[in-house]
């Protein structure tokens, strides 16, 4: 699916229906893509949301993507992630969720799911970009493996090929994380 | 690695997704034994990050977001395409306009010109240009009003002289009925041919098209929406467009708005319907009352101590018109400011009765949403009129007889530019305009 069948000369003229429609398609497996690389549900709502709002400016101004709207909405997701762990570093902050703040969600709970999310993050940001890339259009956003090959513009067997090679350095790395 | 493994991966994970046990996922491959169970172990860690549900707020503020920018950049597009307008055609239509004022004083001549009068398209036209040469949106709408109460003063002229004429002006309607409609104290009859648009009600304001008869009535052929009240929740608050009721609004400089709202709560608002079908909100506020009327709290009763709130208050008062400065009017002893959103209604002069629905905003000030003129008969029987304000058309109504007999004092009067500041005032902004555009 390379959105073809998406009306982007209305999104161009900023046709609401048309933008409503490319959010419809789209917003989840955006929103699933970047908690899969940050493990936040905060921030993975702001870097969906600033996804959708920088097409449809760069689409105004005659740029933006052309038929592969998926390939596009993930090279950018990508970006604003780099962006994202790049001033997390700068300055980390460290804020309760929601969930934890309305009583929702105990903190123990929260603690003992954020030190399991905590340790795999770590071991996935060792691996290579390509290699964070196919994990979590797979596993996280839940593409096929044509769609993943589809976004990253690759062919379906050096994906499958990838998506192995990332699985066996993530457990590397997780190892020596324990010891 | 074999593509045999590749494919049992792809199986296994399909099946681990499912609740399969991952022991009995293995006992499917045993030709691949530790290297698949490492690949399958790896994805399983993976689980943690696997948002299942995307939360609907979520997806919803975002949407909400995506369609409050695309409003701004149409917004930005109309602007630019003003802005870009090509310079040649300003500065000739600058000259233009220097020369027709300067050299003949056609421009002049032509200010007393009636519909059918060959000079009034070049009246017109001169409205026109100096609309479109408006440095901003403030004085524009000022000159809108302006020429807005010209259309009707042209009308009431065309009337007391018997003249058959096409017209097109702007009022608020006070009656509604069958066929005779009342708009700024004329009656304007609406037959079947007229074409109605929107459901319009007393209190709105309207624009007509119609004809002149030389029996002393208007035919009206068409009768659109220009300003409405609405009652809504307010569903999202951009920076420059907010959803109200379901419509969208775009928020502009002169815009009133009560900044203690928030989504979901209920507000009332006046909108005005452009031109080109956009809504600009005038005035948006917190609505308390369930019949959609602005909320009126009487002067005497507020005290002004409470201006620094952040909630806004809205007056009703009457008194005479003591001075009129630029946009400060002097009522009953209170300071007015009249913003060119402000919905006027009515002839003035100083000394005249007249009365005042105004917001008082953060900083204490009163901003006007609405002046009236008030008949006198109407002051006498007030206490009536403050408890029903239902009945205010029928006072005007009934005062039918004695209006006439105001206008025509007015009209005798019309020679002596002081009793009419407020025409003296538009006329002197535009003037302004003009000289400013000829120094330009």
């Amino acid at each position: 699916m390379t959105g073809q069948d998406l009306d982007l000369k209305g999104v161009r003229s900023l046709d609401p229906e048309a933008i409503s429609a490319v959010h419809e398609r789209y917003y989840a497996e955006i929103f699933r893509y970047a908690y899969h690389r940050c493990g936040d549900g905060t921030v993975s709502e702001d870097i969906a949301g600033e996804v959708f709002v920088r097409m449809l400016e760069a689409l105004h101004r005659g740029k933006g993507p052309k038929d592969n709207v998926r390939g596009w909405l993930y090279g950018t997701a990508a970006n604003l992630i780099h962006d994202h762990f790049r001033d997390l570093y700068r300055k980390p902050v460290e804020s309760l969720p929601e969930e934890v703040r309305d009583g929702e969600l105990d903190p123990e709970s929260y603690v003992e799911q954020r030190t399991d999310i905590e340790k795999v993050l770590n071991a996935t940001h060792y691996l290579t970009e390509e290699q964070q890339q196919v994990l979590s259009l797979r596993f996280g956003s839940g593409l096929s493996v044509e769609e993943t090959a589809g976004v990253m513009d690759k062919k379906a067997n050096a994906v499958k090929a990838l998506q192995f090679r990332a699985l066996h350095a993530l457990r590397r790395n997780l190892a020596k994380e324990n010891s | 690695m074999s593509e045999r493994l590749q494919d049992a991966f792809e199986v296994c994970i399909g099946a681990l997704d499912t609740g399969v046990d991952l022991e009995q996922c293995l006992s499917l491959y045993p030709e691949f034994g530790q290297e698949l169970r490492e690949g399958l172990e790896s994805y399983l860690l993976l689980k943690p990050l696997r948002k299942q549900t995307v939360p609907d707020e979520a997806q919803q503020r975002s949407r909400t977001r995506m369609l409050e920018r695309a409003a701004e950049l149409r917004k930005q597009g109309k602007l630019r395409a003003v802005w870009w307008a090509p310079r040649f055609a300003i500065a000739s239509l600058a000259v233009l306009l220097a020369f027709l004022v300067g050299s003949t004083g056609l421009f002049a001549a032509s200010a007393q010109a009636l519909p059918g009068d060959s000079l009034y398209t070049v009246k017109r036209t001169a409205e026109n240009m100096s609309l479109s040469l408006a440095p901003n949106l403030e004085v524009k709408q000022s000159l809108q009003t302006a020429y807005g109460k010209r259309r009707l003063d042209e009308t009431q002229s065309l009337l007391k002289q018997g003249r058959e004429e096409d017209v097109e002006f702007s009022g608020v309607v006070s009656i509604v009925s069958d066929e005779i409609w009342k708009i700024d104290g004329l009656e304007v009859f609406v037959g079947p041919d007229t074409e109605v648009r929107g459901f319009i009600e007393p209190g709105m304001e309207i624009e007509v098209k119609g004809v002149v008869r030389p029996q002393g009535w208007i035919e009206a052929d068409s009768i659109i929406i220009r300003t409405f009240r609405m009652q809504g929740e307010v569903q999202s608050m951009g920076q420059n467009v907010w959803i109200v009721g379901g419509l969208e609004l775009e928020l502009n400089p002169i815009t009133i708005v009560d900044r203690s709202l928030h989504t979901g709560d209920r507000a009332l608002t006046l909108v005005r319907v452009e031109e080109d079908g956009r809504l600009t909100p005038m005035v948006i506020l917190r609505s308390a009352d369930p019949n959609g009327n602005f909320p009126v709290i009487p002067i005497e009763g507020l005290d002004q101590s409470e201006g620094a709130s952040t909630e806004l208050h809205t007056v009703e008062f009457s008194g005479s018109l003591e001075s009129i400065s630029g946009n400060i009017w002097f009522i009953a002893g209170r300071r007015v400011i009249v913003p060119p959103s402000a919905l006027i209604n009515g002839l003035f002069r100083l000394g005249g009765q007249v009365r005042v629905l105004a917001v008082m905003n953060a900083d204490g000030e009163l901003v006007a949403l609405e002046i009236e003129r008030v008949f006198e008969d109407m002051i006498e029987g007030e206490d009536q009129a403050d408890d029903e304000p239902s009945n205010l058309d029928e006072e005007h109504d009934d005062g039918g007889e004695e209006s006439e007999d105001e206008s025509e004092k007015e009209e005798e009067k019309s020679d002596d530019t002081e009793d009419e500041p407020v025409e003296e005032e538009a006329d002197e902004k535009e003037e302004q305009e003009e000289e400013e555009e000829q120094e330009h």
